[in-house]
């Protein structure tokens, strides 16, 4: 709550509280201005200039964004990293969210016992780098280590065993699948959250009513905690067109076999810096991170202006 | 409890004691084999380490690499650096815009919302020139500006509804015993909000701790890097050699479980305080 | 000299005005309970003069100083919060402390004040707790105590007493009370319960929506309202009002047939529409007296010593009759009542009284 108006607070000139502003917003303000938004705004900006051949840059309006979609040199590569984020986040939609779902609703029956025990555990995997995870499971899937092949033939599956990471039809889908597997820590918390925060008397009368608890959860708590599986879906949302360290971790920045992992952040990543493959370029790698960002914002304002109009609230 | 609910609640613990036992199982399995010889890691990987396979050869690698211990110490100074920075700016700027009244409130509330859901990296292009002109390249200070930057928006968001929590009537009853605005701040609130400073501290720590991506932009040069790079780094350079790969992860994860273990009822806690709505 | 001086202070956020023109005099050591429903502005007042809201237009001085743009710490007040607003990581001394210290004041000085005040208060044995390990009455005494050691020219007390359960808020009251006779001290008081308004009182200032209803002292209050707000906020429970028309001089017309004959007012002409107020402690079953009325009991509440029957009388209205002892009437019954014609009002149909009831 306000106490005081534009023009300062009681007994206080103008001028100090124009200082009193200053001294606690600036700090927050500068160092966030001009290290997030100005790289930001730059960035966009310089998605709107061609280098040229000798090291300047001209102004090409639209142009780097017609190259990016249209010339084949550019977009199978931003068309297929498009495609396969896509896929990434549909997997991330599909298992992690569901499966953090259902975990929270066991999480959250009354009377369970170690619940912060398994909560606090199957958080664990979240708290590690995304480098660290990485490799874990290239060992763990690698050929040459076997553990998988072993585990498999341990349950009679032997013959499925392949290079889920070395296959062009299964490396997309594995990594997808391996970033599920630690985050799923994420939507389970939240969910729970906001399963914790509706009254039990509601369960309670629900029971009362002669609902099973599995129908209880279905056709009571869950319409309640949609907010929050709306709030899942948007992070996850930007989580995904955002992600980098994983593939980097796992399959370098060519994100093989031949590009069938590569993703909008390693294409930018390889089109800024360059690789074996061709030089860095900042005009282009600008154009991507443009589109990145494009593709981001119209996710959280579909989010905030679709989804979440729609999404009835309750309180309690 | 009768027999029906004792089945029911039977099946509910054997599928979170599955579901925890895959969530930890690749994690104890590296730290596993990362104590045993080369044979065993190969030939009996899924067995504790005997007296007969215990090896310390991996580590003996990694910590002859005299670099990891520099990585630990870049991570602890970046780390502790944008906590610090990010508190204190942080809970400031929530401050003010709790409290004060003026023309810019809701639009400089919405214009640092605008960072919880955008990515800084994708500002990487301008940023990388930037940190260059500022002669800032391969240092910690980059890294520790570019990452407040980026934890600025989450703690004053999370602030400010935590100091919406702290009644009215304190701050007046110090307005009436004559304390001034700054000293409201720093004597009243920040001790206050000593609960709220340590929630968002976990939810800084553990991005900034584990980033590849800045590190690997900004710093990457050797005596520079952080844990995760230099461990990546690592990784690459001795890919063949098991044991002091194992050993490797196993030395980046065991320092993160032990603060996970330490801070995990904060954390958890924050999260399901509705700090993050 | 400690008086605290309004002049037409107006307080308005935007269009909506909370305060309007309100007028009103502190005496020098007096004890001045603002009263009214919530939202009737007189927490705003007390926060104006506090100077923790600013104010739109008017005057407030205090011991003769002009305090409109002074803070809050420059007025030489002391607030009690309705919250206590202890500082929950400071102990009670340092609590008590806190602001003496940001004053610079002498460390031997802070010392001599703060266990003086400790003993007034009997909290010498609890200075060095935390505000959550003291109970409710233990925080609020703390809270007063932080008010004493500023040694204010006012101390303002913002419906201290709401925390507090019933019989810890009747104890309060009277070390309040006490406090108020051993410091000589100038207090302003907000509360919304009349009763606190009508035992710690000198002066009781009425509000609703923004305005002075009436200002007074409490029996006055009680025996003369000025208008039907006051008469029905003062007093408990509240006194009942039957709309009714002159239609002959000296008669009223409560309508169904009840006709009352009492001497009215000159400023009553025939043909106004009035209402009669009647206080239920002025109300007996009896079959004779000067002014009566008919009904049936409704409900009988036994308090006791006394009670209340609630009667619904032929114009479809119901009213509250004091009772003494146990009268044998059952729930329906018919019931003759008498209302003590030296404590009727009347009041006009803008609702302020037409005069005082002829005593």
């Amino acid at each position: 709550m306000a106490t005081g108006s534009d023009a300062g607070l009681m007994g206080m000139s103008r001028a100090s509280y124009l200082r009193l502003l200053g001294f606690f917003l600036a700090p927050a303000v500068i160092i966030y201005s001009v290290f997030s938004i100005y790289p930001l705004l730059a960035t966009i900006f310089s998605s709107l200039y061609l280098r040229q051949i000798d090291g300047t840059y001209v102004f090409n309006g639209l142009g780097n964004f017609v190259t990016l979609l249209t010339d084949t040199t550019w977009s199978v590569s931003f068309w297929n990293a498009m495609k396969n984020n896509f896929v990434f986040f549909l997997i991330h939609m599909g298992v992690q969210n569901p499966i953090g779902i259902a975990l929270a609703a066991l999480l959250s029956l009354p009377q369970l016992k170690f619940r912060a025990a398994y909560r606090t555990l199957i958080f664990m995997p979240t708290m590690l780098s995304v480098v660290i995870i990485g490799f874990t499971w290239q060992l763990i899937l690698s050929p040459l280590w076997g553990i998988s092949k072993m585990l498999l033939q341990a349950v009679g599956m032997g013959a499925f065993f392949a290079p889920l990471l070395g296959q062009e039809s299964t490396a997309l889908i594995t990594v997808s699948l391996i970033s599920v597997w630690q985050f799923v820590g994420i939507p389970m918390i939240l969910i729970y959250t906001a399963l914790l925060a509706i009254p039990d008397e509601l369960a309670d009368a629900a029971t009362v009513d002669g609902l099973t608890q599995f129908q209880t959860f279905f056709f009571v708590k869950l319409p309640l905690v949609i907010p929050a599986i709306g709030l899942v879906s948007v992070l996850t949302f930007v989580n995904n067109f955002n992600a980098f360290d994983l593939i980097y971790a796992m399959k370098g920045a060519l994100a093989g076999p031949n590009f069938s992992s590569d993703i909008m952040g390693t294409l930018f990543y390889r089109t800024f810096f360059g690789n074996q493959l061709q030089l860095g370029d900042a005009s282009m790698g600008s154009t991507i991170a443009t589109m990145m960002f494009l593709i981001i914002l119209l996710g959280v304002m579909v989010y905030l202006f679709v989804i979440q109009r729609r999404i009835q609230r309750y309180s309690f | 409890m009768n027999l029906r609910q004792q089945a029911s609640a039977f099946a509910v613990h054997a599928v979170l004691l599955a579901y925890t036992a895959l969530a930890l199982a690749p994690i104890i399995l590296v730290i596993m084999n990362s104590f045993k010889e080369r044979k065993a890691i190969f030939g009996a990987p899924l067995q504790l380490p005997s007296p007969s396979t215990f090896s310390l050869i991996g580590y003996d690698k990694v910590f002859g690499d005299s670099a990891i211990a520099s990585y630990y110490i870049n991570s602890i100074t970046v780390t502790g650096g944008t906590i610090f920075f990010t508190l204190l700016f942080g809970s400031m700027a929530a401050w003010a815009l709790a409290e004060y009244k003026f023309r810019f409130n809701t639009f400089l509330a919405i214009f640092l919302a605008i960072g919880i859901m955008v990515p800084i990296r994708l500002g990487s292009v301008a940023l990388i020139q930037l940190i260059a002109q500022l002669n800032l390249i391969n240092t910690l200070t980059a890294l520790i500006l570019v990452y407040v930057a980026q934890n600025i928006p989450l703690a004053v968001f999370i602030l400010s509804e935590f100091m919406g929590q702290i009644p009215k009537d304190l701050r007046e009853a110090a307005r009436c015993d004559g304390l001034s605005e700054y000293n409201i701040f720093f004597h009243i609130i920040l001790p206050l909000l000593r609960p709220a400073l340590a929630t968002v501290a976990v939810f800084t720590m553990i991005p900034v701790w584990n980033d590849l991506w800045f590190p690997l932009l900004l710093a990457p040069a050797r005596g520079k890097q952080t844990i995760t790079l230099g461990i990546q780094q690592f990784l690459g350079q001795y890919i063949t050699d098991w044991n002091s790969v194992l050993s490797a992860l196993a030395t980046a994860i065991i320092p993160v479980l032990i603060l996970y273990v330490i801070f995990s009822r904060q954390l958890i806690r924050g999260l399901t305080s509705g700090a993050v709505k | 000299m400690s008086e605290v001086k309004i002049e037409n202070l107006c307080k308005a956020y935007g269009p909506v005005e909370v305060l309007k023109n309100i007028d009103l005099t502190v005496e020098d050591g007096s004890f001045v309970v603002l009263v009214g429903p919530s939202g009737c502005g007189k927490s705003t007042l007390l926060r104006s003069i506090a100077g923790l809201e600013p104010i739109t237009a008017g005057n407030i001085s205090i011991g003769g100083r002009q305090v409109n743009d002074l803070p809050p710490a420059q007025r030489q007040i002391a607030m009690v919060f309705q919250s206590y607003a202890l500082y929950p990581h400071k102990n009670v001394y340092d609590n008590m402390a806190f602001g003496l210290k940001f004053a610079r004041t002498p460390k031997a000085e802070i010392d001599q004040r703060v266990s003086e005040a400790a003993r007034i208060l009997q909290l010498e044995h609890l200075l060095k707790r935390r505000p959550r390990e003291l109970s409710g009455g233990q925080r609020q005494r703390v809270a007063i105590g932080r008010a004493i050691v500023r040694k204010p020219q006012v101390f303002l007390f913002d419906e201290p007493l709401s925390n507090l359960d019933a019989a810890l808020r009747i104890n309060t009251r009277v070390e309040i009370a006490k406090l108020h006779k051993l410091l000589k001290a100038t207090i302003v008081y907000v509360t919304h319960d009349q009763v606190e308004a009508m035992t710690l009182a000198d002066k009781i200032v009425v509000m609703n929506n923004g305005r002075v209803e009436q200002t007074g002292k409490p029996l006055d209050l009680y025996y003369n309202p000025a208008n039907m707000f006051v008469a029905g906020f003062i007093g408990s429970p509240a006194m009942n009002f039957v709309a009714a028309k002159m239609t002959q001089k000296n008669q009223l017309d409560c309508g169904a047939g009840m006709k009352i004959n009492l001497p009215l007012p000159p400023a009553c002409k025939v043909g106004d529409k009035v209402t009669l107020g009647c206080r239920p402690e002025h109300i007996q079953f009896a079959a004779e007296g000067k002014i009566q009325l008919k009904g049936n009991v409704d409900i009988l509440e036994r308090l006791g010593e006394i009670g209340y029957a609630h009667v619904s009388l032929p114009n479809g209205q119901s009213i509250v009759a004091q009772i003494t002892g146990d009268p044998k009437v059952g729930n329906g019954a018919p019931v003759s009542l008498a209302l003590s014609p030296t404590h009727i009002h009347i009041f006009g149909e803008d609702g302020s009284v037409c005069s005082a009831a002829a005593r």
